[in-house]
């Protein structure tokens, strides 16, 4: 398989539905090779239905995935040969042990015994598993047990990554460790990662694009950046005389914003949008305002799913199967 | 064209369900212990029916007076010893064919339904397995146990048997034709059987437990087979076995066609 396409990962118009229910409807996006993609939404969202479209193990119901470039359900094997695919749940088998579960994954990707024996000690060491890998998994603490599952993922050195909130049944500690590894791998540019998660800061630190899906629609698409630029400033703070205080909350008035004392000389105006900062200053100027600072609170990736979901309120989602 | 089938994931497949079988006392425990209670028991039984063996002449009495005149002829001419070589080479042998159906479904209960239990399947699915390795896989390791099992248990049966006999004083006749194609031909689909009900009802069913229940729908028929057997409606000679394999295997073949349409990533992951 060519895994040096241009887009390793691209979805036209895709739907999955389930009986009644779509869990994804109409989506269209697309992954530059080495890129981290982070899907975005609340549980029931169509982000893990996505991420089995991508590998093949679901079909859809209409609409075209390619993975570098083949159809993962006609080219099922040849696909998930290059894919790895972390859950929330470890699909690491608790009777046997750590290196059991890690040769069997070799075997079914039909790898070299010796070399699959020498990468399993390699990655024993990365994920802190050497002194553990000869116990049975259901000795092994949840955090073990995922980090396990990543080195399982690993070892047939997949060129895309599908990760399925890999953190989310682990306790703090726990999912520090997963998801510094994560980190790791998503920073290393090596790999082209699909990352599913509910964490919006590790999507903005870790995802070149973001998908934001809302019922099994697209509700937004871009770079995390850009799509926390589309959100108003959640609040301007301004450093003043204190006399002119009355005169600049009029100012923050005509223009249809608010004003909040903060301190002695600060007043913040909240609900000013991006592209209107530089008007508001204007404004402040012309009415001979001596603006001695001034701070704008950029907006995050957290603030634009905020808003978007105040936008579209939604109840909880139906969970596709 | 069928792609070719990747015996290593198969292998692996087989090799770790074994793996995960011998460490699961659930599915142990019942695979050792139901050869022994099926198949040692009712010789042992004999042994101590011997004080009373009127009793069994007697019990046995509607199948002697069905057997046709050769086979009679090969009998000894005492109804007591005649109920023994009975029993031990005729009434006792469908009861055998519970092993490779019962070994078979719980160890396939365990393969199937318990890897979606035990949240390891979809592991298996994400892999670069085709649905049919991931099938043949599945299926490779119950099939290969229950008839090994089968076997094994078949050669304590004929030792315990021929001790039996030795003791009413009647020559060691196992192991025998009728009793080789019932280990060899008939078994093995009787466990083909077992798999492919167990196949069928994981469309259905969501826990190893659930699935064991299944085992009951195969089990009623052949215990029916045992009571025929000693009203002497059927009689299982090497003709009757070759036959009744061969509609087992057949059975077996459709069944798993059927079964295995079910067999697919999407339906796997997408059963409640």
């Amino acid at each position: 398989m060519n895994t040096d396409t241009t887009s390793a990962v691209e979805l036209t118009d895709v739907t999955r539905t389930f009986g009644e229910l779509t869990a994804v409807g109409a989506m269209s996006w697309s992954l530059r090779r080495g890129q981290v993609l982070g899907l975005l939404g609340h549980n029931g969202a169509g982000k893990t239905t996505t991420l089995r479209l991508i590998n093949g193990v679901l079909t859809a119901t209409s609409g075209a995935v390619r993975v570098f470039g083949l159809d993962p359900v006609t080219h099922g094997p040849q696909v998930r040969r290059h894919t790895g695919v972390l859950l929330s749940a470890p699909p690491v088998d608790r009777r046997l042990t750590g290196r059991e579960n890690l040769r069997f994954a070799g075997r079914l990707y039909a790898l070299d015994a010796a070399e699959v024996a020498e990468r399993i000690d390699e990655l024993a060491i990365s994920f802190h598993l050497d002194d553990r890998l000869d116990e049975p998994v259901e000795r092994y603490s949840n955090g073990m047990r995922q980090r396990l599952a990543l080195a399982r993922v690993l070892l047939p050195d997949p060129s895309l990554l599908l990760l399925d909130e890999p953190t989310a049944s682990l306790d703090p500690m726990a999912a520090h460790g997963v998801r510094q590894l994560v980190r790791d791998i998503a920073d290393s540019r090596e790999r082209t990662v699909v990352l599913a998660t509910h964490d919006l800061i590790e999507a903005t630190e870790l995802c070149d694009e973001v998908v934001v899906l809302q019922r099994g629609q697209v509700v937004a698409y871009g770079p995390p950046a850009q799509l926390a630029d589309r959100v108003s400033a959640r609040a301007l703070q301004l450093r003043i005389s204190d006399h002119d205080r009355d005169l600049v909350s009029d100012v923050a008035v005509r223009l249809g914003y608010t004003t909040e004392p903060v301190d002695i000389g600060r007043l913040a105006i909240h609900g000013v949008a991006h592209d209107a900062v530089p008007a508001l200053v204007r404004a402040l100027v012309d009415a001979d305002i001596d603006v001695y600072g001034i701070t704008v609170d950029q907006p995050t990736l957290t603030d634009f799913y905020l808003a978007l979901h105040r936008e579209r309120p939604e109840t909880s989602d139906a969970v596709a199967p | 064209m069928t792609a070719r089938l990747n015996t290593t994931a198969v292998l692996a497949i087989a090799g770790r369900d074994l793996r995960i079988v011998a460490r699961s006392r659930a599915v142990l425990i019942p695979t050792i212990a139901v050869p022994i209670v099926l198949l040692l028991t009712p010789p042992l039984a004999l042994l101590a029916a011997r004080t009373a063996p009127d009793s069994l002449a007697t019990a046995l009495f509607p199948l002697l007076t069905r057997l046709p005149v050769e086979m009679l002829d090969q009998l000894p001419t005492e109804p007591a010893r005649q109920a023994v070589v009975l029993l031990l080479l005729y009434v006792f042998a469908p009861l055998y064919l519970l092993v490779p159906v019962l070994v078979a479904s719980v160890t396939a209960a365990d393969s199937v339904v318990g890897e979606r239990e035990r949240g390891t399947l979809e592991g298996l699915l994400d892999s670069p397995t085709t649905d049919r390795e991931l099938l043949i896989g599945k299926l490779l390791a119950p099939w290969g146990m229950a008839t090994v099992v089968s076997a094994l248990g078949a050669v304590a049966y004929g030792a315990v048997a021929n001790l039996v006999l030795s003791q009413y004083g009647l020559p060691r006749s196992f192991p025998n034709l009728e009793w080789a194609v019932l280990v060899v031909w008939v078994a093995p689909a009787a466990a083909a059987i077992g798999l492919g009900l167990i196949v069928a009802a994981s469309n259905r069913v969501k826990t190893f437990h659930e699935a064991s229940q299944i085992i009951g729908i195969i089990v009623l028929p052949i215990v029916a087979l045992v009571v025929a057997q000693a009203a002497g409606v059927v009689l299982f000679d090497v003709g009757v076995l070759l036959l009744f394999g061969a509609a087992l295997w057949l059975m077996a073949v459709l069944l798993l066609r059927v079964s295995a349409r079910g067999f697919r990533r999407d339906r796997l992951l997408t059963r409640d």
